[in-house]
């Protein structure tokens, strides 16, 4: 497992094939000297850390994980990002890739056979990504909120509420089934509308909205994106119900609720699991960060004549529920 | 460098920090608001983006509706269903269901709707602001009024109206005077498909709609109706044959676009643009011998109006935004006559043109404040042959600046105040301030009182009449000296909010004080020129109540009742002009006695509406309306009744295969013949099916 690790088979995307294998060959070296050598402590795990660009959420991302102090088994190594350039010999010399987002990780899966831990994704990349390289070694922190934390969010806030309204788009469609089944778990009715145009929207949500008492949106880029963002709000107070969504930008657009994950909540789930390695990597199945937060937006309750409780008092309420 | 060719994160971290500052706000601001559609790298970076991405904000501060425990008024509102649910057919019909509120069935005679009575001896409306979506429709052509025979939207294009029951010229200016009927139309991103509407009924009413909407682009929406209704109005054979000298003919014609744009999450752009028309029949017949009045022959009033305007919303944050409008409206009347001394002879007729900016910020300071504060501009030209005689084009110009804040300090209270300052070139300078203090003392109860201090500066006509009777004498000249008609009111209201009961109950007592409400038509000296003098101080009280409940989600239940006492007296002008001895027209004890009865008599001593809504099985909606109004006096040498009405309404929403529609009945005065404005006009049972089908 070790050797294949280090495997410092070239790739054709940067140097020369000799220049990578005489690397290469050099870093085996240093790394049989490292065991032969055996009086070293256990061998600190090398990441490499890409980022799907250089601002926003990523550069966030990166500077939460230096924050996490990567003392404790495992070094973190800036391999840069897809929009500057990619430095292939960090992603190749690595034990693990850090991608942070969809199109770093499509960059280190088809560079590197290096295992690559995904984060800043949602389910539907990550299954994407799976598709397409099956026999990677790949798995992800997943931006997706479990339903159930979902649906807690929405009885923390709403605890009179007894039917749900979901639309479920082109990317969420297969959840229905199990969103009937946390629905009915967290005792609320579900009334689910499939839309598969933009053209479909509205009515759907018309629908949806006359038949309960809140509306969960869901991460769908048709069904509850940007695109039909400003229509779902604008219904939703039409209907005067309350919206929960899964970023904090919808919360500020106009959302009662939302519960997510933020760059520094995914980083620390990655170096909870980092230190937890011991050198070695047995990635973890893709999986919803442990750790999230949540926003309220008391101008939306208040015209909605909605009392709220406040953020830390639903958090609580949310951790207590997840604990162990 | 190690010999791995490694760099540490700190190495790279001022680089982060450096692309963060130059990226972050390009990012956050423009890039990521259509990113699912439009970024490159394809679908991978889209499905995820949706996590990190910024929306545009909806709930903006101005958009997101205030508690109507804490707004400074009390307000009725009127929602779709209740709209649909009234049977009206036009706009002036729904305003029946707000207490405090008349209005008639229009016929050759133009309709009008007044709050609190103080009606004019004209055929607009000038006390109640109309809004729709921020532009008012009171023009320079309309007396400074609403011309009711032109609304400028379809009723099935309205979300909702938000009436303000008291004054309101802080925030609204000097029209809204007594209220302010504020029109919301849908937005185009919440309306969908096209679909078509037919109605045809009893008394020529065939009614036709066109209405579709649909997506500019991936940010943009719009919406258009095309309406034209039609009837043959009221019959004259229904009353007496010494009365049957007028006919009724009536035709409107709407075009209303309205477009938006979500130009990136913080800038939004609404553009709109119309068009309506009306033509009616005026004029008079001689009764015995059915040939037209040769001073007043049959003959059709043809009116428009006509409209655009922009509106750019700029979402600074959550807490705080700013909004540009800028309005552009033309109207037009034209009803002449060829008079043998005069020649042509138009006393309605013209143009008026009114340009306005408005700027409004929108903010909350604090958690317990909300503030809005904003200043306006009008430029109004008036051109009227017959009535501004060898004058042209007259120009006016007003100016505004006003402040409203909202305090919430504590749970139980919310503080209102406000002022305006408003500049008019003819009116002078006027601050108008207003204050309201509402106690919580639970959740459900509310108790409020409110004090306001208000002007309303005269029509354009009043200060510049110059209307000719023949070359050589002057029929009407304008009052340049006229003062502002000034209102001082006190309110005690009560609400009640169950919401678990789904029940609202609002109870408002008022006394206002109207000072100098000008009468038209007076001969300051005997043998001068009409003129219009300020000659009643009104004392208007009462309190008036609505009640809203339902009982179960398919029953609704709305009740409201007015009860109105104005008195009046002179003013010092109107006691000088009550004296014999300047053979003014109102010193006649007849006319005295007739202009204070127009005053006092201009509101029902008691009002009622009731609206049933129910939805029956199979999705059936029935509802019905009923009214009950107490004597009023709409003009000068008329009187009207009381009486009582009753509408009623079912419709079948219908899916046959693909195609999905509403057959509709309606009836109005289902309980037969009465007069609502003078007993000349008889409203008898009128009614309608509608067809509508959706594509």
């Amino acid at each position: 497992m070790k050797r294949m690790l280090t495997d410092p088979r070239p790739r054709a995307f940067s140097g020369s094939r000799t220049g990578h294998m005489l690397l290469g060959l050099r870093c085996l070296a240093v790394a049989w000297l490292a065991a032969t050598l055996g009086a070293a402590p256990a061998h600190a795990l090398d990441v490499a850390l890409v980022l799907s660009n250089g601002g926003g959420v990523y550069s966030l991302f990166a500077e939460a994980m230096q924050a996490t102090r990567p003392d404790a088994g495992y070094s973190i190594t800036a391999a840069g990002n897809v929009e500057d350039g990619v430095d292939g010999r960090v992603l190749e010399s690595a034990d693990l890739i850090l991608a942070a987002g969809a199109p770093a990780a499509e960059a280190a899966l088809s560079r590197s056979r290096t295992p690559v831990y995904a984060v800043l994704i949602g389910q539907k990349v990550f299954q994407d990504l799976r598709l397409r390289y099956p026999d990677a070694k790949l798995s992800a922190v997943l931006l997706d909120q479990p339903l159930e934390r979902q649906l807690a969010l929405m009885r923390a806030v709403l605890p009179e509420a007894q039917r749900v309204g979901v639309l479920l788009g082109p990317d969420t469609g297969a959840l229905r089934g199990r969103l009937e089944n946390a629905a009915a778990a967290a005792g609320l009715r579900l009334a689910a509308w499939p839309v598969s145009t933009q053209a479909e929207i509205l009515p759907a949500l018309e629908r949806a909205l006359d038949a309960s008492d809140a509306l969960l949106a869901l991460p769908d880029p048709l069904a509850a994106g940007p695109g039909a963002a400003r229509t779902i709000l604008l219904t939703s107070y039409r209907y005067r119900r309350p919206v929960f969504a899964y970023s904090r930008a919808y919360v500020e657009a106009g959302a009662l609720a939302a519960v997510f994950s933020t760059p520094g909540d995914v980083a620390r789930e990655v170096a909870d699991w980092l230190r937890g390695t011991r050198g070695g990597v047995r990635l973890p199945p893709p999986r919803p960060a442990r750790h999230f937060d949540v926003a309220l937006n008391r101008q939306v309750a208040r015209a909605l004549h909605l009392d709220l409780p406040d953020e830390a008092t639903v958090l609580a309420r949310l951790r207590e529920r997840e604990q162990p | 460098m190690d010999c791995l060719g490694r760099r540490s994160v700190g190495w790279r971290r001022d680089g982060v920090r450096a692309r963060l500052r130059g990226r972050l706000p390009r990012r956050l601001l423009s890039g990521f608001l259509f990113s699912s559609l439009t970024v490159s790298g394809g679908q991978l970076q889209a499905a995820e983006e949706v996590f990190f991405t910024d929306l545009p904000i909806v709930a903006s501060v101005s958009r997101l509706p205030q508690r109507l425990a804490d707004t400074p008024s009390s307000v009725t509102v009127i929602d779709r269903e209740m709209i649909r649910a009234s049977g009206a057919r036009a706009l002036n019909d729904v305003l029946r269901l707000v207490p405090g509120f008349q209005t008639f069935t229009a016929s050759d005679k133009p309709t009008r709707v007044n709050y609190h009575g103080i009606t004019d001896d004209s055929d607009f409306s000038p006390r109640v602001q109309v809004l729709v979506d921020g532009r008012s429709l009171h023009s320079p052509l309309f007396r400074g009024g609403m011309n009711w025979e032109l609304p400028p939207v379809a009723l099935e294009d309205i979300e909702r109206i938000e009436v303000v029951r008291g004054s309101n010229t802080t925030s609204y200016g000097t029209n809204a005077f007594l209220g302010v009927v504020n029109i919301i139309t849908t937005d185009p991103a919440l309306a969908h498909g096209t679909s078509i509407s037919a109605s045809n009924g009893t008394q020529g009413v065939r009614d036709y709609t066109l209405r579709t909407a649909g997506a500019l682009g991936m940010a943009g929406h719009f919406r258009l109706t095309m309406q034209e209704q039609a009837d043959e109005g009221l019959d004259h054979r229904a009353v007496p044959l010494e009365d049957q000298n007028w006919r009724d003919r009536n035709r409107t014609r709407l075009l209303d676009l309205r477009a938006n744009f979500q130009l990136d999450t913080r800038n939004h752009l609404d553009l709109q643009f119309g068009r309506v028309e009306n033509r009616r029949l005026t004029g008079r017949v001689d009764v015995s011998t059915g040939a037209p009045r040769p001073s007043d022959p049959l003959r059709p009033l043809d009116q428009s109006s006509t409209w655009m305007q922009g509106r750019w919303l700029y979402t600074i944050s959550p807490e705080a935004d700013f909004s540009l409008r800028y309005t552009y409206n033309e109207d037009r009347l034209e009803n002449a006559v060829m008079l043998p001394q005069y020649g042509k002879y138009d006393p309605g007729g013209g143009r008026g043109v009114r340009h306005e900016i408005e700027a409004l910020h929108t903010l909350l300071p604090s958690e317990h404040t909300r503030l809005v504060w904003g200043a306006s501009w009008r430029y109004d030209t008036l051109k009227s042959p017959s009535m501004l005689d060898d004058v042209g084009e007259v120009s006016r110009r007003v100016g505004r600046v006003f402040v409203n804040g909202e305090w919430r300090p504590w749970a139980w209270f919310t503080g209102n105040l406000g002022v305006s300052y408003e500049y008019d070139a003819f009116a002078g300078r006027h601050t108008a301030p207003r204050a309201s203090a509402a106690f919580h003392l639970t959740p459900e109860n509310t108790l409020r009182l409110g004090y306001s201090r208000a002007w309303r500066n005269l029509d354009t006509l009043d200060y510049r009449a110059r209307q000719r009777i023949s070359p050589t004498e002057f029929e009407w000249l304008g009052n340049p000296d006229l003062p502002a008609e000034g209102l001082e009111s006190w309110e005690l209201a009560y609400l009640g909010d169950w919401r678990a009961l789904r029940m609202s109950l609002d109870v408002r007592h008022f006394r206002e004080r109207v000072s100098d409400r000008p009468i038209q038509r007076i001969r300051a000296v005997a043998g001068e020129p009409y003129t219009v003098q300020p000659v009643h101080d009104l004392l208007v009280k009462g309190y008036e109540f609505q009640w809203k409940w339902q009982p179960v989600k398919d029953t609704r239940l709305a009740v409201s009742h007015a009860r109105v006492r104005i008195d009046g007296e002179l003013t010092s002008v109107g006691r000088r002009l009550a004296d014999p001895a300047t053979g003014s027209n109102f010193s006649r004890p007849a006319n005295l006695i007739l202009y204070m009865d127009l005053s006092e008599q201009s509101a029902p001593s008691r009002s009622s509406s009731l609206l049933l809504m129910q939805r029956l099985p199979w999705g059936v909606e029935f509802s019905l309306a009923r009214y009950w109004v107490r004597d009023i006096k709409w003009t000068r040498n008329t009187n009207t009744g009381k009486y009582n009405r009753t509408d009623a309404r079912i419709g079948y929403p219908f899916v046959i295969g693909r195609q999905r529609g509403e057959l509709a009945y309606t009836v109005q005065s289902l309980d037969g013949a009465h007069a609502e404005e003078r007993m000349e006009r008889i409203v008898e049972r009128r009614h309608w099916m509608t067809l509508r089908l959706d594509f």
